[in-house]
C-alpha cells in the first residue's frame, strides 16, 4: 500500500470518527482543526486506525505526531514491518 | 504533628516496606519508605542550600518522576510550602505557557522552582527576571542526603498549596494546614475502613487533589503503598492501571468519571484481568453516573468487578480532599427524580424505577469531622429534599487562598466554605447535581467560562467582547466537554482562526476546546441588560448543530 492509499483511508477512519467530511483532511491537517479531537479521543481514533489496517501503533508514537501526514508516515513504517 | 513525622513514624516501623511501586516506560521501581525518606532528604539539602526556609514557596513542573515525590517532600521537610503544577505539554505553545507562569509567579513569589533539565533553559530564557532560583533533578541527585534533623514546621504551618484548575495566571493556591491534612485523613481512612492491607493503583497527576492527597499524601500518612502511573502512559494504555492492580493486588483506586469510560472504550476483547482484589473504584471530581457504572460493572463483570465495588466521593481541594464518600462494600444508593424538580423552588420529587427521570448517584454521607449544610439564596438552611448550595464547615478546611485576601473573604465566610455546588440531602445522604456559577468540569478538572472567553476575546480576529463558552454534555465520553462560539470581526475570519484560538486556550489554561464555532456578527444573543447569556447561545449553538446534522 503506498502512502497516498493509506492516506485515503485514514482520512475516512478520522471522517467518521469525528463527524467531518473527509475531503477538508490533508496531511497538514491538525487535531485542532477538528472539532472533538483531544488527547483522549485521539486514543479511540488510532484504535479504529489500528482495526482498519491490522496494524499497532507502538505507544511511544501515539503523542509524537505533529499532523495526519506524521500519522500516515508512522503507519506506513508499521506495516512495511509486516 | 505534622504530615512529614506522621510518615518518619510510619518508615520507622518498617522502613523497607514498599511506599511506591514507580511505573515508568515500561519498568516498574519499588521504593521502600527508606528510600522515599533518603530522596526527601536529598532534596532537603540541596533545597536549603539554595536558602529556602520556613514558608517559602516551592514550585515542582515536573514530569511522573521520583523526584516529584523526593522534591515535595524535601520541601515540606524544610518547612517550605511545596505546590505541583502541570508541566510543559507538547501541544502547548512554549511561549504562552511560560508568560502565563511568569504572571502567576509575579504574585505568587516562588523561592525556588524545580523544572526538568529538558525545560530549565526554556523556563529562565522566557522568565529571565524571575527572582527565583531554578533546581533540576541533575543537580539535586549530585546532592548529599542531609542528616535527619527536627521538623521545623507546627501543625498549625500550611503544609501544601494546592493549585486549581483553569487558567495559569488566575489559579488559585488552596493553603492546606498540616493539622487539616492530617485530619482529612483520619477521617477519610475512617470512612473507607482503610487497614494496613490497603494497596492503591493510580494514574492521577499529582497537581490534582485526587493524585495529591488521596494517592500521595494519604498513603504516606497511612503507610499504604502506590502503584504509582504516568498519566500520559496511561491515556495511550489504559490497561496499564489494569495490570498493575492485578500485580499488586490493589484495592483502591480513585478515578473521574471520564476514566471508567476511557477503561471500558479500550478494552481489548482478548483481555482478561484478575480486578478481585479492588474493593472500591471510587468515582470522584466530576458529576459521576449511573449509566457509567453500569457500563463498567457489565464491561468488567468478568474481571471480578460487581456494583458493590463501584462507589462515589464527592471532594474538592478546600477540604483537603472528601467531604463526603459512600458506603464500601454496597452499592451505591441511586434516586430516580423528576429532572424538572431539580431546577425548580420546591422539594425533588421521586420517581419509581418504573417512571420516567433523572437517575442520580449518591455521593454518600459526610465525613466526620465536617458539615454540610444545604443553603439557599439567603443563605437559610433547606429542609431534605430541597435543592441549594452546599456549604461545609468543620476540622480540616483550607486557611484561605495564597495572597488572594478578597477571593478569601467571599468563598470562606465565619469558617463555612460556600462551594458553589448544588445538591440536596435525601435520608441521610448527600447529592450533587452541579454547579451555581459557570464553571465547567471536564475530566475531572474545573475551567471557567468567562476565562475561556476572556482568552479568546483578546486573540485578534475575533469581535472583542465576542465569545461565549459553555458546556455540552457527552454521554459517550461521560463527560462535559467546552464549546467556544465567537463572533468574528469585519472582513471575515482569517484561515486557521478557529486553531489559533485552540492553540491559545490549550496553552494558557491547559483545555482542549471540544469546538470553536465561528459566526457572523450579532449572531450572539445579550439579554435585555445586554450581558451575553451562556444558556440561551448554548440552545442556540445546539440547534443549530442538530439543523446541521439532519440530511
Amino acid at each position: 500500500m503506498n502512502s497516498d492509499e493509506i492516506l485515503s483511508r485514514v482520512r475516512e477512519v478520522i471522517a467518521k470518527q469525528f463527524s467531518v467530511a473527509s475531503g477538508t483532511i490533508t496531511r497538514d491537517t491538525v487535531a485542532m482543526d477538528i472539532s472533538g479531537w483531544d488527547s483522549v479521543t485521539h486514543v479511540y481514533l488510532l484504535l479504529a486506525i489500528e482495526r482498519e489496517f491490522g496494524a499497532r501503533i507502538p505507544d511511544d508514537r501515539v503523542f509524537s505526531m505533529d499532523n495526519v501526514g506524521d500519522l500516515v508516515d508512522i503507519l506506513a513504517e508499521q506495516l512495511a514491518k509486516r | 504533628m505534622t504530615v512529614f513525622e506522621a510518615a518518619l513514624r510510619r518508615a520507622d516501623e518498617d522502613p523497607e516496606e514498599i511506599a511506591l511501586w514507580f511505573y515508568a516506560k515500561g519498568t516498574v521501581t519499588a521504593v521502600s519508605h527508606r528510600d522515599l525518606i533518603a530522596g526527601a532528604r536529598r532534596y532537603r539539602a540541596v533545597l536549603a542550600s539554595r536558602g529556602v526556609k520556613r514558608g517559602d514557596i516551592v514550585i515542582l513542573l515536573l514530569d511522573h518522576s521520583l523526584d516529584q515525590y523526593f522534591g515535595f517532600l524535601g520541601a515540606m521537610l524544610l518547612g517550605a510550602i511545596p505546590s505541583f503544577m502541570p508541566p510543559l505539554t507538547s501541544k502547548q505553545i512554549p511561549a504562552l505557557y511560560w508568560s502565563s507562569h511568569a504572571a502567576l509567579f509575579q504574585r505568587i513569589q516562588p523561592r525556588v522552582v524545580i523544572v526538568s533539565d529538558a525545560r530549565a533553559e526554556q523556563l529562565r530564557a522566557h522568565i529571565p527576571d524571575g527572582s527565583f532560583e531554578t533546581l533540576t533533578p541533575s543537580t539535586a541527585a549530585s546532592a548529599v542526603e542531609a542528616p535527619p534533623s527536627g521538623d521545623v514546621s507546627h501543625d498549625s504551618d500550611v503544609a501544601l498549596l494546592q493549585h486549581s484548575s483553569g487558567t495559569t495566571e488566575l489559579k488559585k493556591g488552596v493553603q492546606l494546614t498540616h493539622r487539616a491534612i492530617l485530619a482529612q485523613v483520619r477521617a477519610y481512612s475512617a470512612a473507607l475502613d482503610i487497614t494496613g492491607a490497603d494497596r492503591i493503583a493510580s494514574w492521577l497527576p499529582l497537581y490534582h487533589d485526587m493524585g495529591l492527597i488521596a494517592c500521595f499524601m494519604a498513603p504516606l500518612v497511612l503507610g499504604i503503598p502506590v502503584a504509582s502511573l504516568d498519566p500520559f502512559e496511561w491515556v495511550v494504555s489504559p490497561d496499564l492501571l489494569l495490570r498493575a492492580i492485578e500485580a499488586h493486588r490493589c484495592t483502591l483506586a480513585w478515578m473521574p468519571n471520564f476514566a471508567f469510560h476511557h477503561l471500558v472504550r479500550t478494552r481489548r476483547p482478548e483481555a482478561r484481568h484478575d480486578l478481585g482484589s479492588m474493593r472500591a473504584w471510587i468515582d470522584c471530581s466530576e458529576p459521576c453516573r449511573a449509566a457509567t457504572f453500569d457500563l463498567f460493572a457489565s464491561t468488567f463483570a468478568d474481571c471480578g468487578v460487581s456494583p458493590d465495588r463501584l462507589q462515589v466521593c464527592y471532594a474538592m481541594a478546600e477540604t483537603v480532599f472528601a467531604v463526603s464518600q459512600t458506603a464500601v462494600g454496597q452499592p451505591c444508593p441511586r434516586l430516580r427524580v423528576d429532572g424538572d424538580s431539580l431546577r425548580g423552588e420546591g422539594p425533588i420529587r421521586v420517581r419509581s424505577s418504573g417512571e420516567s427521570g433523572v437517575e442520580l448517584l449518591s455521593a454518600g454521607r459526610t465525613l466526620t469531622g465536617l458539615v454540610a449544610r444545604i443553603v439557599d439564596e439567603k443563605g437559610h438552611e433547606v429542609p431534605d429534599g430541597h435543592v441549594g448550595e452546599i456549604c461545609v464547615s468543620g476540622d480540616f478546611l483550607f486557611s484561605g487562598y495564597y495572597r488572594l485576601a478578597d477571593q478569601t473573604r467571599q468563598k470562606l465566610r465565619d469558617g463555612v466554605y460556600y462551594t458553589r455546588d448544588r445538591g440536596f440531602r435525601w435520608h441521610g445522604e448527600l447529592y450533587v447535581l452541579g454547579r451555581v456559577d459557570d464553571l465547567i468540569i471536564i475530566n475531572g478538572r474545573n475551567f471557567y467560562c468567562h476565562e475561556i472567553e476572556h482568552i479568546a476575546g483578546s486573540v485578534p480576529g475575533v469581535k472583542p467582547g465576542r465569545a461565549v463558552a459553555f458546556p455540552v454534555d457527552d454521554p459517550v465520553a461521560g463527560t462535559q466537554a467546552a464549546v467556544l462560539v465567537a463572533e468574528v470581526a469585519a472582513g471575515g475570519a482569517r484561515p486557521k482562526l478557529a486553531r489559533e484560538i485552540k492553540e491559545i486556550v490549550l496553552s494558557r489554561c491547559d483545555l482542549i476546546l471540544r469546538e470553536v464555532a465561528l459566526v457572523a456578527p450579532d449572531w450572539i444573543v445579550k439579554t435585555t441588560s445586554g450581558k451575553i447569556s451562556r444558556s440561551e447561545n448554548r440552545s442556540k449553538y445546539l440547534s443549530r448543530k442538530q439543523a446541521e446534522a439532519q440530511p
